[in-house]
């Protein structure tokens, strides 16, 4: 049994379960994830100081991630999870489609992408990962997220499906994780 | 890929239900629950029309099964008395990747907690299912089955940890007792069925999510109040524990009271006698309440650990715990709650 066998203490790698293996390996975190840190050690995971060959799994937000120091620090084909976290205001496109801009970066560069997921608040109780291009499946989500208690709940409903299955998703997905591995 | 999608593309699916056996997801909803105890992710494995067919429970922590494998049992044992399509029908159980996974059919439709049809009509559909399930899986039992259904978890757990307690527990399983002595039906029960838990189909058959606390051998009625409660507080917008308790008195603990009524109906049309209704209210939610603990603790070892539990989580503070309180004072008559 590991040294924090409560589950709560495990929902804060839930991400972990859009990979096709679960397993991260050696990890090392940026320091804005300080606190996802605190806790993964708590759980037993092996955390790395040192940004380099050694590590298998690396985590980092998205408003502090160099791709070049990346680059140079990993080897290929290692994991790195990006926590995408966007400001509201403003038109550019990485705003406006934050998961796209990341995948784009990303590829150009050679990178995989493995998986854009939105972070759904679907309820005060749970929390869903959905795959930011699958319209279906984010206008399913959405049908989990609203209680379509009251008749504008339910044209809201109907209106931000809409806009998804007009292939305007980003629109709404706004936060999530982009898991992708450095260039072979 | 996902771990579920993997775990799927190297499942055995011969066995599975013709309509899922040659199955390909066109994408999945990951679901994370954040209640204290929630122990598992769902996945949900969409067709291409966003639909979701086929469910993957995988355990959060590494190589612990959790309670899987009573589910996957549990649910074979659904689908064999009551026949396929009636409640998830179990796929596959492994441990893929050094996490357990149970693989299911997936049950869609809307959550009845979202509206939809009329509260009586919701009932009247809900009663009927959970009839067919009576009908289906029912046993009747004569000796000790109160025992084994409420008394030993009230032992096990009262002794030690719910000491300060004690008295509770002791009034409950006397006032409890009486009921032991008469034969009842008793069915598998779903074990928390909320109305989040019910869905309605689009052909507006009831479909229900969620076993994880189901029993072969339940509390005959324990299901039916559940849910009545959970949609009268849905329907008063009683969130909080002394809300809910206010309704719970209204609706249940006074002779004329909707849920009341309802509920005697619901236990004659099973063959129990609604005489006993007071007891079944009892022992549900000190069940309820017990089921909580024991899902609260299960890896604590030493007296301190469990000190610190009782401590951070004292009964009050779940709405099971003050509906049984509410039960028990209204029984006894003594003011305990």
């Amino acid at each position: 049994m590991h040294l924090d066998s409560n589950p709560r203490s495990w929902r804060v790698l839930d991400w972990r379960f859009l990979l096709p293996d679960p397993r991260l390996g050696r990890v090392w975190v940026a320091p804005e994830c300080q606190q996802e840190a605190t806790t993964m050690e708590a759980l037993g995971i092996e955390l790395v100081d040192q940004l380099d060959e050694s590590v298998d799994t690396a985590l980092v937000e998205s408003r502090a991630f160099d791709v070049r120091a990346m680059e140079r620090a990993l080897s290929p084909g290692h994991l790195v999870r990006i926590a995408i976290t966007t400001d509201r205001v403003g038109l550019s496109a990485a705003r406006l489609r934050p998961f796209a801009s990341w995948r784009r970066v990303l590829e150009e560069r050679g990178w995989e992408t493995l998986s854009c997921a939105w972070a759904a608040p679907t309820s005060a109780w749970t929390r869903a990962f959905v795959d930011v291009e699958n319209r279906r499946a984010v206008s399913h989500t959405l049908t989990l997220i609203n209680d379509q208690r009251g008749r504008m709940a339910r044209l809201k409903l109907r209106a931000t499906q809409a806009i998804v299955l007009l292939g305007g998703q980003e629109l709404i997905c706004r936060d999530g994780i982009v898991l992708a591995r450095t260039p072979s | 890929m996902n771990l579920v999608e993997d775990f799927l593309a190297s499942a055995d699916l011969s066995t599975a239900p013709a309509s899922v056996r040659h199955f390909q997801p066109a994408g999945s909803i990951v679901l994370t629950p954040r209640f204290r105890h929630s122990r598992y992710v769902v996945t949900l494995l969409c067709d291409a029309a966003g639909r979701p067919r086929l469910v993957g429970k995988t355990s959060r922590v590494p190589h612990d099964p959790g309670t899987l494998g009573d589910e996957f049992e549990m649910l074979g044992a659904v689908a064999a008395r009551a026949g396929e399509g009636f409640a998830p029908t179990p796929i596959a159980l492994a441990r893929h990747r050094g996490h357990w996974t149970l693989l299911q059919t997936a049950m869609s439709g809307r959550a009845m907690a979202h509206g939809g049809p009329s509260p009586a009509k919701v009932w009247t559909l809900v009663d009927a299912w959970l009839l067919r399930l009576a009908r289906a899986s029912a046993t009747v039992e004569p000796a000790n089955w109160f025992d084994q259904a409420t008394a030993d978890l009230i032992h096990a757990l009262s002794g030690s940890v719910l000491a300060r307690d004690g008295a509770r527990f002791c009034l409950t399983e006397q006032l409890a007792r009486p009921f032991q002595d008469i034969c009842v039906p008793r069915p598998v029960e779903h074990g928390d069925l909320i109305a989040s838990n019910v869905l309605l189909t689009h052909r507006r058959a009831v479909a229900v999510i969620d076993w994880e606390l189901g029993r072969l051998r339940g509390i005959p009625g324990a299901d039916a109040t559940l849910f009545l409660a959970s949609q009268q507080f849905f329907a008063d917008g009683a969130d909080a524990a002394p809300d809910k308790v206010a309704s719970y008195r209204r609706h249940f603990l006074g002779s004329d009271g909707r849920g009341r009524m309802r509920l005697a109906s619901h236990l004659e049309a099973q063959g129990v006698d609604p005489v006993w209704i007071d007891q079944i209210l009892l022992a549900t939610w000190v069940r309820y309440t017990l089921t909580a603990f024991a899902r609260a603790m299960p890896g604590l070892s030493t007296a301190a650990e469990e000190a610190l539990v009782v401590e951070a989580v004292p009964p009050g503070a779940w709405w099971g715990a003050a509906l049984w309180l509410a039960t028990l004072d209204h029984l006894a008559g003594t003011g305990v709650g």
